[in-house]
């Protein structure tokens, strides 16, 4: 088990360091001057300049390159050239906040899809599966910003259960989790989608396998034959699609801060952008690319945990 | 076999594995209807989409602007219309440049091997693990906003999933007998590739191809949504929801039926692609 | 009691695209306490289909027993409810299925297979169920059982997997068990060994079984009595021996005769000409008729019963030149 942990972490490092390289690059590339954007438009020449030998940008941007890799090694994501904090100390501060809402968007999106799956693959082909396939489809077509307005309109100005400017800023935990319930429910509702539907179709597959029909064969009551002998194995594939969805549950929780004015990493990479930051910017996008790095591998850790077949190896 | 006798026979197949399954029919209709609208739009739409009329700003449904107006006194409707044209236009350019790209580079690599293919694959799944939204958000945000740089930005996300699709038939395919008899006869590796390769993968490209196109059209709306979407006046689903958003209490009508549009494109769009997938799906076969 | 199972008129029908269809029609035989009989037919003639439908494992969907009976120990399989029927399945009434690797469970380990047959059937807790998995596999002959207890199903070959399917089967003291083509998916070198077991088993536990196989030398070994099928139909039963000695039904003659015997001179084996009737496409009468040598000494549209002969009424033929 240990050898597969440590094949699996060495095939994400060369990822992780394309990707940061893919990064520094691109962002580089980007029109616009972060000395022109601090000082403005009627800035001279030589301030300019001046700045930007601050800044460290004329040097050659191999070197730069290297001074980047060298301070990611020792952990360091730089420091911001506009707002001259130093990166590490503004994610550690609007993190938290990122991670609580994509677990329980994930948290939610689980535990309400898996009973439902389950409960359509068993009632296979009746009025309520195909209302719930419907109802799944139509769940990840919405654009996620799109869905965080509805509950907005909904639930805050119609019901006024919630307030509609959010301040998560609450050092009170119950205020805080009243705060997460609605930009939570929008993650989760259409991460529920995608539970639903994947675990419906692994359901099904395993359930026309040899060894259902042995279980069956067996006497054994019903729900042991569901519960114990079917979900374990139809469970391993919904693991992929989870691991698969990351990239669209990124997308969605930076429109959702958006919308639900939440502080978080998305809005940090928006104001990154705007400002020309490139620091900013790529320390965020190494974050990123870390998160996804690390699902993974705990993804591929969880397989190895519920499937004996990938032990072996 | 001459080449329009087999693309016959192609066609004929696709439309039988569309015909068992209703739901594709459902999406594609849905679909069409779409696009009709958004192409014929110059004639559909009742008003001018960038005719500003600041003395009607904000205003609800009526028998003059079936769908209101919006902070400037535009059209919602209009809007709406020639809105969908960018969505569509976006949307279908980057899928199928994706897919003609992405087959390409797929096959190539699984054909050739080695090297070549362990380093473009390798590049695939760097660009795979970045997640959609950020992808293009970096690279509108450093190529500049507009429709043919969106279209980029979106197809470059795309071109890994469909170089993946290509590339284990065609290394399938490679290792087959017949494969080699083809190239002890002299056809050229090109050939061997589209005749045989290509139409085993059609199936699974059309798939791919609609529920890419869902996520397309979604993420342009999102980048709209963010401000990274083609510029104003120009229409665009995302950005008339961007614009409405402050005013949402007074007039929610700017924003909400945007993106009921946005949601109708993209729905049918997945109900044509899950229609196929469960037409194609050799063992759902007897499910309807 | 005399018979342990007695089947009469049973009919098993499928849904295709045309329509429901029968996949067998009117199987009917008796099973005595302690003996074998050998179901034998090539794929497809209906065989397993028979046997699923006997322990209630037919799809629930697009299939559907047409008519007949079936009693087990006095009862009624096939009318009577469902919870009774799980609770005589897996314990007084077992299946061996042919893909040992396929048919068990991958993420549970193979001891707790056998043990649940036994945690669910006969009231006791896990320890003691525990206890008997072990007992069961000493029994069927795999080598370390406390260790081998842990194990998953791909840690074992084919026929160890075999022996758990047969210790799973065996672990509730059965009445009836159907093996079907049990050997089948095994190596040859294997074959051998594990009809012996399922022999020596017989002799131990004293239970009745219907071994369905495609393999007439395997029926030889192990057949008490021989049941041949052919398209969805019993078309001949009898004792093994009698089997052998006369056949009489065209089918079964030619049957045997197509298979190379160290009694024969084998330069000439005669295949069966034809093919077996699909099941959307069965002909009204005999459906053996556009294959038989006979034919054109016999008629086409009416379909024979399954009588005694004159002589032997334990000799059972359809045919309508054999009456």
């Amino acid at each position: 088990m240990l050898q597969y942990i440590i094949k699996r972490l060495l095939l994400a490092i060369p990822i992780l360091i394309a990707v940061v390289t893919l990064v520094f690059f691109v962002v580089r590339m980007a029109p616009g001057d972060p000395a022109q954007v601090i000082l403005g438009d009627s800035a001279s020449q030589e301030s300019l300049s001046a700045l930007r030998g601050e800044l460290g940008l004329d040097r050659p941007i191999l070197v730069q390159y290297g001074e980047f890799l060298f301070s990611i090694l020792k952990g360091d994501l730089g420091t911001s050239i506009i707002r001259k904090q130093s990166i590490n100390a503004m994610v550690a501060e609007v993190l938290p906040y990122t991670i609580e809402l994509t677990l329980a968007g994930v948290l939610l999106g689980v535990i309400l899809g898996l009973p439902l799956g389950v409960f359509s693959a068993v009632f296979r082909n009746s009025v309520a599966d195909y209302v719930v396939r419907i109802f799944s489809l139509i769940g990840l077509s919405f654009p996620a910003f799109y869905s965080g307005i509805l509950l907005l309109l909904a639930f805050s100005v119609h019901l006024g259960w919630f307030p509609v400017i959010s301040d998560p800023d609450m050092g009170n935990l119950g205020e805080r989790l009243y705060m997460l319930v609605l930009p939570a429910m929008n993650l989760g509702l259409i991460m529920m989608a995608y539970v639903v539907r994947s675990s419906r179709s692994s359901l099904l597959e395993t359930l026309g396998e040899d060894y259902i029909r042995t279980a069956k064969a067996k006497g054994l009551p019903g729900f042991i034959v569901l519960y114990k002998h079917a979900l374990k194995n139809a469970m391993i594939p919904v693991i992929t699609i989870v691991g698969l969805y990351l990239g669209v549950l990124v997308g969605n929780s930076v429109l959702t801060e958006i919308v639900f004015n939440r502080p978080g990493l998305g809005k940090l990479i928006l104001s990154a952008l705007d400002e020309r930051d490139y620091n900013l910017l790529q320390g965020l996008m190494v974050i990123y690319a870390l998160i996804i790095v690390l699902v993974n591998l705990i993804t591929d850790l969880t397989y190895g945990m519920v499937d004996p077949r990938i032990r072996k190896q | 076999m001459n080449t329009f006798s087999r693309l016959k026979h192609l066609g004929m197949e696709t439309y039988h594995v569309f015909n068992r399954n209703k739901t594709s029919w459902v999406g594609l209709l849905l679909l069409m209807l779409l696009v009709i609208l958004a192409l014929f739009a110059p004639i559909i739409a009742p008003h001018n989409p960038v005719e500003q009329n600041i003395i009607q700003r904000l205003q609800p449904p009526s028998s003059q602007f079936l769908l209101g107006t919006d902070y400037y006194g535009r059209d919602v409707l209009s809007r709406i219309i020639w809105g969908c044209r960018v969505s569509f236009v976006i949307g279908s350019v980057s899928v199928a440049a994706a897919m003609f790209f992405g087959t390409l580079l797929g096959s190539v690599a699984g054909y050739r091997g080695g090297y070549f293919d362990n380093f473009v694959m390798g590049v695939m799944d760097v660009l795979m693990s970045i997640p959609t939204l950020l992808m293009g958000l970096l690279i509108v945000a450093i190529l500049g906003p507009n429709q043919a740089n969106l279209i980029i930005a979106l197809a470059l996300t795309m071109v890994p999933r469909f170089a993946r699709i290509a590339r284990a038939p065609t290394i399938a395919a490679k290792n087959k007998t017949y494969v080699e008899a083809c190239q002890a006869m002299g056809f050229s590796d090109i050939r061997v590739l589209v005749v045989h390769i290509f139409p085993n993968i059609l199936g699974e490209l059309m798939v791919m191809g609609s529920m890419w196109m869902a996520t397309a059209v979604r993420t342009e709306a999102a980048l709209s949504f963010i401000g990274l979407g083609v510029k104003p006046p120009t229409a665009t689903l995302g950005g008339m929801i961007r614009e409405g958003f402050k005013d949402i209490m007074s007039a929610p009508w700017a924003s909400l039926y945007p993106g009921l549009v946005i949601l109708l494109i993209v729905f049918a769009a997945n109900l044509l692609g899950d229609g196929l997938r469960d037409a194609l799906d050799p063992k759902l076969r007897n499910e309807n | 009691m005399k018979y342990i199972l007695e089947v009469n008129n049973l009919s098993t029908a499928f849904k295709l695209q045309s329509g429901w269809h029968a996949a067998t029609t009117d199987i009917s035989f008796s099973l005595k306490p302690n003996e074998t009989l050998a179901v034998v037919g090539e794929s497809g003639c209906g065989k397993s289909v028979t046997a699923f439908s006997l322990m209630g494992l037919l799809p629930k969907h697009g299939s559907r027993i047409q008519c007949g009976t079936a009693l087990f120990r006095g009862e009624d399989l096939l009318t009577m409810p469902r919870e009774r029927l799980r609770k005589i399945r897996g314990s007084a009434m077992t299946m061996i299925f042919q893909e040992p690797m396929t048919s068990l469970n991958p993420v549970l380990t193979v001891g707790s297979q056998i043990a649940e047959a036994v945690y669910y059937h006969m009231g006791v807790n896990m320890a003691a169920a525990r206890k008997r998995a072990l007992d069961l596999m000493d029994m069927v002959k795999i080598p370390a059982p406390e260790s081998r207890y842990n194990d998953y199903p791909h840690h074992l070959s084919g026929g160890m997997c075999q022996r758990i399917m047969i210790a799973m089967s065996l672990a509730c003291e059965p009445d009836l068990v159907f093996a079907d083509e049990p050997t089948t998916a095994l190596d040859v070198t294997i074959q051998a060994q594990m009809l012996y077991l399922l022999h020596e088993l017989k002799q131990k536990q004293q239970m009745s079984m219907v071994f369905i196989t495609h393999d007439l030398g395997v029926v030889a070994h192990v057949a008490d009595r021989v049941a041949v099928m052919y398209a969805g139909t019993i078309v001949e039963t009898a004792s093994v021996g009698e089997l052998f000695k006369t056949p009489t039904h065209p089918y079964t003659r030619a049957l045997l005769n197509s298979i190379p015997r160290l009694d024969r001179d084998n330069s000439n084996l005669t295949p069966i000409q034809g093919m077996v009737p699909a099941i959307d496409a069965m002909p009204p009468g005999c459906r053996f008729f556009n294959r038989c040598p006979k034919s054109d000494q016999c008629r086409p549209d009416i379909l024979p019963q399954l009588l005694p002969l004159k002589d032997n009424p334990d000799h059972l033929v359809r045919c309508l030149l054999c009456e």
